[in-house]
């Protein structure tokens, strides 16, 4: 217990203390103007972790986010696409159908369906070498500029697939990737050397023109079972529309989260802020108003 | 008992107010004055003289004799101060180098490294998805810029350590310096406090000087003080001489030869007396040698380990197998021979052209994305980077701690010292009011004895007149 004062003493520990204060007002106001908690890392290392944390997850949700769009561009062309060649593929059957009477056998007539079918065979080679941002989108993870590629001699073509079986896939999720593609043989036929639907019309239009009517009998049922397979691919591409636009849901509610959570950790409550500030401001000029009196007086104020 | 012995009797009282009232002046004079000790005049009674045959009977006392003016001093609460001041002095020096590795990282959350690894693996990411020949070209431009901008702001963080690696050496030559200069001027107040001791002069002021300085070079190293004869002292750094009596003697820092080779284990800065190593128990200059040979080093090898990690993460992801072209390398010519982060970049042979974002022969940018999708791997840079940055946070606001805790302490400690040893005004006020009544008391005493000689000099022996 200190029995006695030396005047320094006095000074000195109210200097320490007004300064004290003032770092403390110092430091809220600082908060205040800068709306984060803390103005340096070792403020608060354990927030200072979670802020990083938080940031570097945010950047990672918005990439998700970027991905599901990108692959939500490349179905929607898919679909486009698919629709097309579902149309023309019913338009081809209406062909086969009118060809099949048999009271058809104008050549003059058969001529101008097998036209038909010719022509509908190009619509859909067209179909196939679709491109997105510059690149065949059925052509899978090829390097080539197109997904079918064609030669003709006459009315005749040799297909040769030249896209690949690659997937185009799209990380959505951690851990969860989206197929985003279909290739050229799922849609058009052609694998491990079955014909392909451009192979199939073209021997049509050949039965059609030869007026070769059980050619033209079974033709139907190929035109069928090719249309089935564009169907199922396009229910697989819907489905994956479905899922996407699920996940973007998904992805923006919890890029909202983890944008609150960051300003949780790292953002200052505005009202406690103030209120911490009348307080400390209450008890600086207490601290002031109270030095004032104690440094003073002397005893030479009272000897005459 | 002689006339005129009252006379003498008053005139001693008068002198000895007059010495009293003169300390007190020089108190109030000095009360500002910083490490000042107060001083008090030492009276004592003056003894009758006379033995035997000369013998007086009944004979008051010869008056007041001054035997001194003491320094009222308590050496056990010079010594805390010091000790304390030193330790607050060590604890601050300490976090302000904290602080500066600190500032130096550049993280503040929207810049710094770990703000440029997110860019690049968005960037990354970005190329991933990309189809067409514009498209690709354009994502690889992006991306090799960021992965550049990753690897300018390590070396940018690398060339900050470094550059207050060499400023703590220039700042530890001042420290010696100002050792040296201090240890001199104890010297000489060992000497000059000698003399003063052996001719009776008063040396209180030379006590306080020294005092002074002692708690300078405190401040500085955690000197300790030993007394020795004639009130001189020596004071010890470690366990060497800086002072020794009237001979003092240079401290002499050799510096470590770069923040490299401290770091390899090479070399390291040393202080000597001599050929006597030195190692300093406290004070700034110990903080400032720790800094230079343990803190900075030890941090700037973790920001290399970091910047390892990162790039060994890349170049897994980029590279799966290692036998194609890496991402990032590390040049082997080094300006300082500094570490990793000093050495990284983008390998110069990588161009947009030439750069394998894909599986061999495909174009599915399966190494793109892998890049890009390194933050959300357990090993992944952001990770690796984040641990580095808070540590040194941690460690920061440790030392904080540290230094507030010891600079309370070192205040309590002066007012502890000050109590004993500090000026009152209050005190002094009291005690010149009573030398003043004691000086008015003695010279009425004077007047009083004056008045009788008077008569009787001037009335004895007068008939009828």
């Amino acid at each position: 217990m200190i029995g006695r004062i030396a005047s320094r003493t006095t000074a000195m520990n109210s200097l320490a203390n007004l300064q004290a204060s003032q770092v403390r007002s110092d430091r809220i106001q600082q908060q205040m103007t800068s709306g984060k908690a803390y103005v340096k890392l070792s403020d608060d290392p354990v927030a200072a972790n979670d802020a990083l944390r938080f940031r570097s997850e945010i950047a990672v949700n918005e990439q998700y986010g970027r991905n599901i769009s990108d692959g939500q561009r490349w179905l929607s062309v898919q679909e486009g696409s698919l629709g097309s060649v579902t149309n023309s593929l019913h338009a081809a059957r209406d062909a086969l159908v009118q060809a099949n009477n048999a009271a058809v056998s104008n050549p003059a007539a058969r001529g101008a369906l097998a036209a038909q079918l010719r022509s509908i065979r190009d619509d859909l080679l067209a179909q196939a070498n679709t491109q997105h941002e510059g690149h065949p989108v059925f052509g899978g993870t090829t390097t080539a500029g197109t997904a079918v590629a064609a030669t003709f001699s006459g009315t005749t073509g040799t297909y040769t697939i030249t896209g690949d079986e690659g997937a185009v896939t799209r990380r959505v999720a951690p851990g969860h990737d989206v197929r985003v593609n279909a290739t050229a043989t799922e849609v058009f036929g052609g694998a491990g050397g079955a014909p392909t639907v451009f192979q199939q019309l073209d021997a049509l239009a050949d039965a059609v023109e030869s007026g070769d009517t059980t050619a033209v009998g079974a033709g139907l049922a190929t035109i069928d079972a090719a249309r089935d397979r564009v169907l199922s691919v396009r229910g697989a591409l819907g489905a994956r529309v479905n899922q996407l636009e699920a996940l973007e849901q998904a992805n923006a509610v919890r890029g909202d989260a983890l944008t609150g959570s960051l300003d949780e950790v790292e953002g200052v409550d505005i009202a406690k802020a103030m209120i911490e500030f009348r307080l400390q401001d209450t008890a600086y000029q207490a601290a002031l108003a109270t030095t004032a009196k104690v440094i003073q007086p002397t005893l030479l104020d009272f000897l005459r | 008992m002689s006339t005129f012995s009252g006379i003498n009797l008053s005139s001693r009282a008068l002198t000895a107010a007059q010495r009293a009232m003169e300390v007190t002046g020089q108190n109030i004079a000095n009360v500002n004055t910083e490490g000042y000790t107060r001083q008090r005049l030492e009276q004592t009674e003056s003894v009758a003289g006379g033995t035997g045959t000369y013998a007086r009977r009944n004979a008051p006392g010869e008056g007041v004799e001054i035997t001194g003016i003491a320094r009222v001093s308590d050496a056990l609460t010079e010594a805390a101060a010091r000790q304390d001041v030193a330790t607050a002095a060590e604890h601050q020096a300490a976090t302000a180098v904290w602080t500066r590795l600190e500032a130096n990282l550049g993280e503040d959350g929207t810049s710094g490294l770990s703000y440029q690894l997110n860019d690049m693996h968005k960037a990354f990411s970005d190329l991933g998805n990309a189809t067409s020949a514009e498209n690709v070209l354009a994502g690889r431009t992006h991306a090799l810029a960021r992965a550049t901008n990753v690897a300018e702001t390590a070396k940018q963080v690398d060339a900050q350590v470094q550059s207050q690696w060499s400023e703590l050496g220039g700042r530890i030559d001042l420290h010696t310096a100002d050792v040296n200069s201090t240890a001199e001027k104890v010297a000489g107040l060992n000497a000059a406090i000698l003399n003063a001791g052996t001719t009776g002069v008063s040396a209180n002021e030379l006590l306080d000087q020294r005092e002074r300085a002692l708690s300078h070079l405190a401040e500085l190293t955690g000197a300790r003080v030993v007394g020795r004869e004639g009130g001189m002292v020596d004071v010890y750094v470690g366990n060497a001489a800086v002072v020794a009596g009237r001979q003092s003697f240079t401290l002499t820092a050799t510096h470590g030869t770069s923040l490299a080779d401290v770091k390899a284990g090479k070399s390291g800065t040393t202080l000597t007396i001599g050929n006597a190593a030195v190692q300093p128990t406290s004070g700034s200059l110990k903080a400032t040698l720790d800094a230079v040979n343990t803190t900075v080093p030890d941090v700037s090898k973790g920001i290399d380990k970091s910047v390892r990690d990162i790039a060994a993460a890349v170049n897994a992801a980029y590279n799966p197998g290692g036998t194609g072209q890496d991402l990032f390398t590390f040049t082997t010519a080094s300006v300082n021979g500094g570490g990793a982060a000093e050495q990284i970049r983008v390998d110069p042979a990588l161009t947009p052209a030439s750069m394998q974002d894909s599986t061999p022969g495909t174009v599915d940018r399966a190494r793109a994305k892998a890049v890009g999708e390194l933050s959300t791997a357990p090993n992944s840079p952001t990770r690796s980077w984040r641990s580095t940055v808070v540590d040194i946070a941690a460690k920061t606001q440790a030392s904080e701690i540290r230094a507030d805790l010891a600079s309370q302490v070192s205040l309590k400690s002066i007012a502890a010292r000050d109590s004993v040893s500090g000026v009152n005004i209050d005190e002094e006020m009291t005690n010149l009011v009573s030398y003043q009544h004691a000086y008015s008391a003695a010279a009425r005493v004077l007047t009083t004895i004056d008045q009788a000689l008077d008569t009787l000099i001037n009335r004895t022996g007068l008939v009828g007149r």
